[in-house]
């Protein structure tokens, strides 16, 4: 197809526009990447101006990943809350939307009302913590992979997938003399793949990432999640004491620590989700935006 | 006594037993809502009761059994509050930023991708920008503690190689909302461009064949094509954001706010848990709670009705 003048214009001007709005959000995390692998006194000569490495040094993630660190104890908690978390977050929330994508169910708008009124008003934070605080929750193991296993959106966006699968797949099974069950695990399970793997997803990415129900709920350092100790390591101009006991000699300049930290913590959602992404292009978004 | 009773069972019976059929045939799906039903009713329903603490003086080491009813005192202590007034103003005031920046970047985010052909550009544009929303506030919010640090921060160095004086911009009370409202931005806009690029994607090609034909250029048919065809999605999306006004980015402020900026830059969740969770001032803050809960759940119902008024379709419940 053949442009006008006034296309081309429009055309090339998009591109730039949208290449740049792109670094823009791209290159503070480069920046940081690119800090935290380049020796202090390189940072220091160049004033801190290192958008490409030009040596490399590991010295602050050795530092920060020493045994018996601060930080690896808080990785080995977030990643079993995780992954513990996403499987029970999908088991309770696809187990629910199977049950309510039944139209026929007795009861089916009374549940649904009940598990969306939990969007529309919820107790608040102060009531919440007084409930777990009663249930002898806090400060446990588990507190976390309870308090976030349940999201009634994610619940709406299984559901109205499980709605979309057509009937006749489920009826022709029974009439095979599939129980109930195994048409469940054989037939519906396979084909909800990309729904289970998107909401999976942002399961996955609200374990990983949570720091304020850790902050409410954790005290103990030793129970504390990645997020928590990265959050006190950027928040303070030292490096904390309880950091700098663990580690047991110099510790390197901060910044530099601060950086990788970050990194560290960043860096396996940044990784994972590109992955998962051709998911939630496909499948998720029609539920959301129907309800 | 025993022929009344049996006669009206066996009046009742078949009804009954209808009924009961059909509950009994899907008593699979029964026990597969059950977990979910749990779960809800301890985190989601047990907590409303907590809710009552903000009518009393809770004894924090006794619980409710210790503590006695105070009326409405919290609230009129609220009331009286300069920094509770002042975190609801704040509240407000981030809120309104963010609905037009947060509102306005995504679609001309998902409008310009759309106008990108080349197929490998527009996916690599997508993975980058969607990239922020896949980090922690407490990693996005150390990122931009960093770059904006008065003596080792790049912007600074910038500042000053373009002839500015350094700041420590997050300690300035002038920028910290724009701070605020830049940074979401950023962060967000990728992401919530999605639901723009499906509507986008779900637009019938035919239409745009026609306008083709018709003659008009690239940026007339975004003006009379692609814009009037995501209109209802744009309400719908702008109609929910007016509901979650009260919320203004919990994880966000408590990140990079510091006692500097609290007169610009202190909301209501920020202030519930300071005053609740580090003050223990629990009652104080349940009623915050509540005030924050109620004008919640007015706004969401009210921004839902007005979604459904609009396009019947749309709206969350």
């Amino acid at each position: 197809m053949k442009l006008t003048g006034g296309e081309k214009a429009f055309v090339t001007t998009n591109y730039i526009v949208l290449t740049l709005l792109t670094l823009i959000i791209v290159l503070p995390f480069w920046y940081v990447i690119s800090v935290s692998i380049t020796p202090y006194h390189i940072f220091s000569e160049k004033d801190g101006m290192v958008l490409f490495p030009t040596s490399f040094s590991f010295e602050y993630y050795e530092y920060l990943l020493q045994k018996g660190s601060l930080i690896y104890g808080s990785y080995g908690n977030t990643i079993r809350n995780t992954a513990g978390g996403v499987l029970l977050a999908l088991f309770l929330t696809a187990t629910v939307a199977y049950a309510l994508a039944e139209k026929k169910l007795p009861g089916r708008k009374i549940f649904i009302l009940y598990f969306v009124f939990t969007m529309l008003f919820k107790g608040g934070l102060i009531p919440t913590y007084i409930t777990i605080k009663q249930l002898g929750l806090l400060n446990t193991n588990y507190v976390l992979i309870l308090v976030m296993a349940f999201s009634a959106f994610n619940m709406i966006i299984m559901k109205s997938f499980f709605e979309g699968i057509p009937e006749s797949l489920r009826e022709s099974a029974s009439i095979d003399g599939a129980s109930e069950f195994r048409i469940l695990w054989r037939i519906i399970l396979p084909l909800s793949m990309p729904v289970i793997a998107s909401v999976g997803l942002l399961y996955m990415v609200v374990y990983w990432n949570d720091f304020f129900n850790a902050l409410l709920y954790v005290t103990d350092w030793s129970k504390a999640p990645v997020q928590l100790v990265l959050r006190s390591i950027i928040s303070s101009s030292s490096l904390p004491p309880e950091l700098l006991e663990a580690a047991g000699r110099t510790p390197p300049p901060t910044i530099g620590i601060q950086m990788s930290a970050i990194v560290i913590v960043a860096l396996p959602m940044l990784i994972i989700y590109p992955l998962i992404q051709k998911y939630f292009d496909q499948g998720m978004m029609v539920g959301s935006v129907k309800g | 006594m025993e022929l009344a009773t049996k006669s009206t069972t066996r009046k009742s019976s078949p009804r009954l037993e209808v009924k009961f059929r059909r509950i009994w045939k899907f008593k699979l799906l029964y026990v597969l809502l059950l977990p979910a039903f749990a779960w809800v009713f301890i985190f989601d329903y047990l907590p409303l009761y907590g809710v009552s603490i903000a009518f009393m003086d809770y004894n924090v080491i006794q619980g409710f059994p210790g503590s006695s009813w105070a009326g409405l005192k919290h609230f009129n202590m609220l009331f009286e509050s300069d920094m509770f007034l002042n975190a609801f103003k704040n509240t407000l005031i981030i809120s309104l930023y963010k609905m037009i920046s947060g509102f306005i970047c995504p679609i001309l985010l998902a409008l310009a991708l759309n106008e990108i052909r080349t197929v490998w550009f527009k996916k690599t544009l997508q993975t980058a920008v969607y990239l922020p929303r896949f980090v922690s506030w407490v990693v996005y919010g150390g990122i931009i503690t960093i770059l904006l640090s008065p003596e080792t921060g790049i912007i600074n160095k910038f500042i000053e190689f373009f002839g500015g004086k350094p700041a420590y911009l997050l300690v300035e009370p002038n920028y910290f909302r724009a701070i605020l409202v830049v940074t979401d931005a950023m962060k967000e806009m990728g992401w919530a461009a999605i639901i723009y690029i499906a509507a986008i994607a779900g637009l019938n090609p035919e239409v745009y064949e026609a306008a083709i034909v018709d003659g008009a250029t690239r940026f007339k048919r975004i003006i009379h094509v692609t814009l009037p065809g995501i209109t209802s999605t744009i309400v719908v999306i702008f109609i929910l954001r007016v509901g979650y006004v009260m919320s203004a980015g919990l994880d966000q402020v408590i990140n990079l706010y510091n006692p500097m900026v609290f007169e610009v830059g202190d909301i209501l969740d920020t202030y519930i848990y300071r005053v609740g969770i580090e003050q223990f001032n629990l009652s104080l803050a349940a009623a915050a709670d509540v005030i924050k809960g109620v004008i919640g759940l007015l706004l969401v119902l009210t921004a839902n009705h007005i979604a459904k008024r609009i396009n019947p379709d749309s709206g969350i419940f």
